[in-house]
């Protein structure tokens, strides 16, 4: 058992005492790397999502909005030791909002830095909406936010992560919902010039 | 509060209901006509307004024409009682053809088809026995105008759910044993995605796994229109619901957005709303009563504020 386990270890068992003198649950043993590593091979379980807000603690708000059975969580692998966890709030109607962390394995107590996603012409958001689509970049995800159900107004961000902030690389941005013909390829929607 | 109309009103105007039936608010607020508050402008709603601009505005020329910007709405904005702003009147009583008149003399124009998906769509709203507030109604109409791209029709999702989390095909067994592969992308007026949310509204509105079966019925307008009802008024989306937003006194037709999405277009969303429940007043006003109170058009067309 190396010493992150050890510490890992330590935490799970205070904080099944915890729950026990609570009356409510009792948490089962986890591996914060178990999780990451399922998440990353699609293989969240539901049961993971609770073991996982005992690391990240998102908030109350995030968790009561939360109704759906699955995990509801994603990582995303920046190196071997650094990861986004994008924590998943609702998923609306044909959309979710989600919160994202940098979770960092690599000393031997974990690091959980709440992340700020920048926004074009606004200010950066803790809660972002829209669904993450995947990208044919390294160490970036796309967010496709759409204003409207049709699909025809919204933007189309490509996130690099590989810094310690993430940053838009890319955007394809369709603010009028008003237009016609509508558009509902965001591939087609105009890309914006990012500076 | 500032009063104002979007466009003309009166002889050769373009007479778009709820600037109408503000300026026969207005009218019969100083207490020298009693018109019938209905949205339409006709004769004695142009006789009216020349006689106050006569009267009272001391035009020398009345011509019984008012402009967004001119002297009449001015004088008559002077006769704004500010009354109460908000009431969760039921739909009851409301009538469906005067509502698709006065939908259409407000914005545009509907195709046949669209027209007929309106038509269907307040009919639903008219029947539905849990719609107990006339702005939920609004808000609800507000948001298929939106979502459907003004088509008020059910829609399918672009892409089908194409590289999104939910889109991703299963096969489901119905009770005959009978295997089907369904992709459960966004369906309906507001919509409906994921495998578990199909299964569970199907649920709710006694279909039992109906929906889940066959996701496609979520595009029947009907069904659609329970979909909607029901995951609106429950938070079956978001987890938040109308009473949260519309409810006795609190009318937040901005916020409301949350039922369904983050906050972008909210504002659109809600000017939308505004428009529509005075059009659906309109329609009750006209079969109920003369005189009932009609404070959403005096106060500021919009509940939000």
């Amino acid at each position: 058992m190396n010493l992150y386990s050890l510490i890992t270890s330590l935490i799970i068992k205070s904080t099944t005492i915890y729950f026990i003198l609570l009356g409510t649950a009792c948490a089962e043993p986890f591996n914060l790397q178990t999780i990451i590593n399922d998440s990353l091979i699609g293989k969240s379980q539901a049961s993971q999502r609770a073991q996982l807000r005992i690391i990240i603690n998102w908030p109350d708000s995030c968790e009561e909005t939360f109704t759906a059975p699955t995990a509801g969580f994603i990582f995303f692998k920046k190196s071997e030791t650094q990861h986004i966890a994008q924590i998943i709030c609702t998923y609306g109607s044909y959309q979710g909002m989600s919160l994202f962390y940098e979770v960092d394995t690599s000393a031997t107590i974990v690091t959980i830095k709440p992340l700020k996603l920048p926004v074009y012409n606004k200010s950066p958001v803790t809660e972002a909406w829209g669904n993450i689509l995947a990208s044919s970049t390294v160490n970036a995800f796309n967010i496709l936010n759409l204003y409207s159900g049709y699909g025809h107004c919204g933007s189309l961000t490509t996130y690099d992560l590989s810094g310690n902030t993430p940053k838009i690389i890319k955007l394809r941005l369709q603010d009028n919902c008003d237009k016609k013909p509508a558009i509902r390829d965001p591939e087609k929607w105009k890309e914006v010039e990012i500076h | 509060m500032s009063i104002s109309i979007s466009a003309s009103v009166g002889l050769g105007g373009r007479n778009k209901p709820t600037d109408v039936a503000l300026v026969q608010q207005l009218l019969n607020n100083t207490g020298d006509h009693k018109l019938t508050i209905d949205g339409l402008a006709g004769t004695k709603t142009y006789e009216a307004i020349k006689s106050f601009q006569k009267s009272v505005v001391k035009l020398f020329k009345p011509d019984s024409l008012i402009s967004p910007h001119g002297q009449t709405i001015k004088k008559l904005a002077s006769y704004n009682l500010n009354t109460s702003t908000t009431s969760s009147d039921s739909v009851l009583g409301m009538k469906a053809n005067k509502f698709l008149t006065l939908y259409q003399k407000e914005y545009s124009a509907l195709s046949k088809a669209n027209l007929t998906g309106l038509s269907h769509l307040i009919d639903f709203i008219i029947t539905d026995t849990e719609i107990t507030d006339i702005r939920w109604a609004a808000y609800m109409l507000a948001t298929t105008k939106h979502e459907t791209n003004h088509t008020m029709l059910p829609i399918e999702e672009y892409g089908k759910g194409g590289n999104r989390p939910y889109g991703k095909e299963i096969t489901v067994t119905d009770n005959n044993g009978k295997e089907h592969k369904n992709t459960y992308y966004g369906r309906g007026y507001v919509q409906l995605t994921w495998d578990y949310n199909y299964k569970s509204l199907s649920e709710k509105l006694k279909m039992g796994e109906d929906l889940y079966i066959y996701p496609d019925k979520v595009l029947d307008e009907k069904i659609a229109y329970q979909v909607m009802s029901y995951g609106m008024r429950h938070g079956s989306f978001t987890s938040r619901s109308l009473n949260k937003y519309i409810s006795g006194g609190q009318c937040d037709y901005i916020n409301a957005r949350k039922i369904i999405n983050g906050t972008d277009r909210a504002q659109k969303i809600a000017d939308y709303a505004v428009t529509i429940e005075i059009l659906l007043r309109l329609c009750r006003i006209a079969t109920h009563s003369k005189n009932e109170s009609f404070g959403c058009l005096t106060k500021s067309r919009a509940c939000v504020a």
